[in-house]
């Protein structure tokens, strides 16, 4: 714990703060959020800060930082799906790959360039064009996306371990390269996995919700940070701008300290491998 | 070892490498080489970084597939072929101790399970009895038990080889392949790693086939050398001949370049040494 | 020239390099600083151009020509790393920039650093090669790093170490990279290049045998301290230092073939 502390230093802690606020406020909103964020009244539109609704409200009536707690949960799980598919399925490639080497490396490798060629958000809305607009299509969709990504940091990672005694010794042994995979392989090149996961999760964050802000991923009335963002543009031109601001400014702090604290650990697993 | 000392216990027969580096360049690793290795005895291969002395301690233990030649081990062939059970029977007569201690053990997991798994991988021991063994090993090695459940970054460089020693021997070989096995020691470990390995070829009968480049150390473990240079053996005999009175230039360049008390680089022997070797 | 004196580094709260480590190079001297590895022999050097690792604390004080030259800062810091005190890496491939000529590397050095014409250093990069024992210096003068073998760039990194005609050679581990054939002919080139300039060095290595056969004096270093100091017959006829001994005897000197005792019999 005290070595975790001092690697992140004092803005990676700041950044860890605000990542476990932003998760226990989505964790929390059903508790914390004073209203519904999907139900306003029209008598209560364009409310300034109170003591009553912190951040206002928004064109609809309805509590803002409700909005906002509840919003914290589809913008957090949809990067959520992406990382964690993404670590999966692209470490699986990447080690698939760097085990077998030779013929299955190429081949692998050839299909990750070609899925590299796509842009990330084109691929999305494709999916979305042939499956329907919601926070699944695009996450899955941009999971795909993503893969590529991940699988070739740890294969050339992975690559450079292969060729190692420890690894090449049970080899020797005619031990079953799943298990030396399994036993050796992947936990060497796991703290890499972690830092890739922790920096997509900023990237994933920004692009599913560009997603929802072209109302390509989360649909109204439900509550997101990138929805609000585009919902609040009218308010914004009518001179109430806390809604797109709040939301935006959300994200951008969010995505931040992922970005940071993901960095933070990328080089506690450079100094892992020294060691 | 008298009685037994003209059994081979490896054969290599005509064994050759080449590397395609580029679309139309290649380097002959190795090239019609031949040697024997007695029973119970340490052969030390000798050359210089792309002598092919690294490729050949590769091809023994399976790591590389030899373009043609044959390699047996206690009178039986070896598959040219590596697939895993090839692999698990060979690794029971040949293990390896490789050049790195740093790399050589998973530096996350106690050292003890680097032993543990090539215990599993070639007996039908429990858990207890193979902890057990791991303890019979470490001690044979020179580690005490409380090392069993050390990290490698707990443990020296000199420490750490000897796990790997350990490793090696787990397995029960007859012929252990060592590969630069002291080349990362300072020398003091060395010292004592030579004198480890020098025991315990007595004492577990083993073979070795000792790939270094340094002939200090080639003095001070080897019955007999093999001199290699550019995938070639250009001198083979006992440790005391090559040493003594070597005949091949490139032999007596190696010799007249090794550090010694009292000894000075001298340029000009040294190029017209190389004036011989390339005559 | 140079003293070192009771020179101590410690990294972070509990971490102690070196303790109390204090030597003397006079002019044109060479001096060789052996230990092995984690005994702070190569701390030692790295304190004297101030390139210690980040975090470090260090005590004692280390002057060049009665300069202090821990309290040295900016331009006068770049002079002497430029003008008087010259340094050779153990890899010479993370010394030379990968995508750059041989050429470059060595004009660079002149020019940038002592602010002689490109000219003349053009010229000067070839004398400097054909000093370092290299024949065919417009070829490798218009070699990329990865063309040439260790052996031919540790000697450019020689031949651009001397170009400043520096007073004192740092030379860390320069051949440990080398095989021995090589490492033998980089270490002769070395010390013709030292008597030629009358250059003194501070050799740091962990071979004993390699030190004193360029040395004129060697102190034996272990655990962050120097145990002994003395003339390299000395060391090895007769060391003091239980240390000392067990590096002797970790070599034993059985290996006595040379040209020479080839001609005679």
């Amino acid at each position: 714990m005290k070595q975790f502390a001092e690697r992140m230093g004092a803005l990676g802690l700041i950044a860890c703060g605000v990542i476990a606020v932003v998760v226990l406020g989505a964790l929390f909103a059903p508790l914390i959020a004073p209203y519904d964020p999907t139900i306003g009244s029209v008598t209560q539109r364009y409310q300034g800060m109170s003591f009553e609704h912190l951040f206002g409200t928004d064109q609809a009536g309805r509590d803002i930082f409700s909005r906002l707690l509840w919003g914290a949960r589809s913008s957090l799980t949809g990067p959520l799906i992406v990382v964690g598919i993404t670590a999966v399925f692209g470490t699986l490639i990447a080690l698939t790959a760097v085990w077998w080497g030779g013929i299955v490396d190429s081949f692998l490798s050839r299909v990750l360039d070609l899925l590299f060629a796509f842009p990330n958000l084109l691929l999305a809305m494709l999916a979305i064009a042939v499956f329907g607009p919601s926070l699944t299509t695009a996450a899955l969709a941009l999971s795909v996306a993503y893969i590529p990504y991940s699988a070739r940091v740890v294969r050339s990672m992975a690559m450079r371990e292969r060729n190692l005694p420890y690894i090449r010794s049970p080899e020797l042994q005619g031990i079953p390269g799943i298990v030396i995979t399994g036993r050796h392989l992947l936990p060497n090149v796991a703290p890499l996995i972690v830092t890739g996961a922790t920096i997509n999760f900023g990237f994933a964050m920004i692009e599913l919700a560009a997603l929802s802000f072209l109302g390509l991923g989360v649909q109204p009335p439900e509550a997101d940070w990138g929805l609000m963002v585009s919902s609040g543009q009218q308010s914004l031109l009518n001179g109430y701008p806390a809604e797109s601001v709040l939301a935006g400014l959300s994200i951008v702090i969010t995505v931040a300290a992922f970005g940071y604290v993901g960095e933070r650990l990328g080089g506690r697993a450079a100094a892992g491998r020294k060691a | 070892m008298t009685t037994a000392a003209h059994t081979p216990e490896i054969t290599v027969e005509a064994l050759t490498k080449t590397f395609h580096t580029g679309a139309k360049q290649h380097v002959k690793a190795l090239d019609n080489v031949t040697l024997s290795v007695d029973k119970g005895s340490c052969l030390a291969v000798v050359g210089e970084s792309g002598s092919g002395k690294t490729t050949l301690a590769r091809i023994i233990v399976g790591l590389e597939k030899p373009d043609s030649g044959r390699v047996s081990v206690s009178g039986e062939p070896v598959a040219a072929r590596a697939n895993r059970r090839e692999l698990r029977r060979r690794a029971r007569d040949i293990q390896m101790v490789f050049q790195d201690p740093q790399s050589s053990l998973n530096r996350r997991l106690p050292v003890r399970v680097a032993v543990d798994e090539v215990l599993k991988a070639h007996s039908h021991l429990s858990r207890a009895e193979r902890r057990a063994r791991c303890i019979e090993l470490f001690t044979l090695v020179g580690l005490e038990e409380r090392f069993l459940d050390a990290l490698p970054s707990e443990l020296s460089g000199g420490q750490k080889q000897r796990v790997a020693i350990a490793r090696a021997l787990a397995a029960n070989p007859a012929v252990i392949v060592l590969d630069e096995s002291v080349a990362a020691l300072d020398v003091t470990v060395q010292a004592q790693i030579l004198e480890l390995l020098a025991e315990l070829r007595q004492s577990q009968n083993l073979t070795y086939l000792f790939i270094t480049h340094d002939l200090s150390v080639v003095q001070m473990i080897a019955d007999q050398v093999v001199v290699m240079r550019r995938g070639q053996i250009v001198e083979r005999g006992t440790t005391a001949e090559v040493l003594t009175n070597p005949q091949h230039p490139y032999t007596q360049l190696l010799l007249a370049c090794a550090p010694r008390p009292g000894w000075k680089p001298q340029r000009g022997m040294i190029q017209k040494l190389r004036e011989e070797i390339a005559s | 020239m140079l003293n070192i004196d009771n020179l101590s580094l410690t990294i972070g709260p509990d971490l102690q390099i070196l303790r109390d480590v204090s030597l003397a190079v006079a002019a044109g001297e060479a001096v060789g600083l052996v230990g092995e590895s984690g005994s702070g022999k190569s701390m030692t050097l790295r304190s004297i151009l101030q390139i210690e690792p980040a975090g470090s604390e260090v005590t004692g004080t280390i002057t060049f020509d009665d300069v202090d030259v821990r309290g040295l800062t900016g331009e006068a810091l770049r002079r002497m790393r430029a003008n008087d005190v010259s340094m050779i890496a153990q890899n010479p491939h993370a010394v030379l920039n990968p995508v750059l000529p041989v050429e470059r590397y060595l004009i660079e050095g002149m020019h940038d650093a002592q602010g002689q014409p490109t000219k003349t250093a053009k010229i000067r990069a070839g004398e400097l090669l054909e000093q370092v024992g290299i024949d065919a210096v417009d070829r490798v003068l218009r070699s990329y790093p990865h063309q040439l073998s260790g052996g031919m760039l540790q000697r450019v990194v020689i031949a651009g170490a001397i170009a400043g005609r520096p007073r004192l050679m740092l030379a860390d581990e320069p051949t440990t990279a080398l095989d021995v054939t090589t490492q033998a002919e980089v270490m002769a080139i070395l010390d013709e290049c030292r008597h030629e300039l009358g250059m003194a060095m501070l050799f740091v290595t962990h071979d004993l045998d390699l030190a004193a056969a360029v040395c004129d004096r060697i102190a034996v270093m272990k655990d962050g301290e120097i145990v002994e100091i003395g003339l390299p017959e000395q060391l090895r006829d007769n060391p003091q230092h239980p240390y000392t001994r067990a590096l002797m005897e970790s070599r034993p000197a059985g290996l006595t073939w040379t040209p020479e005792s080839e001609a005679t019999s």
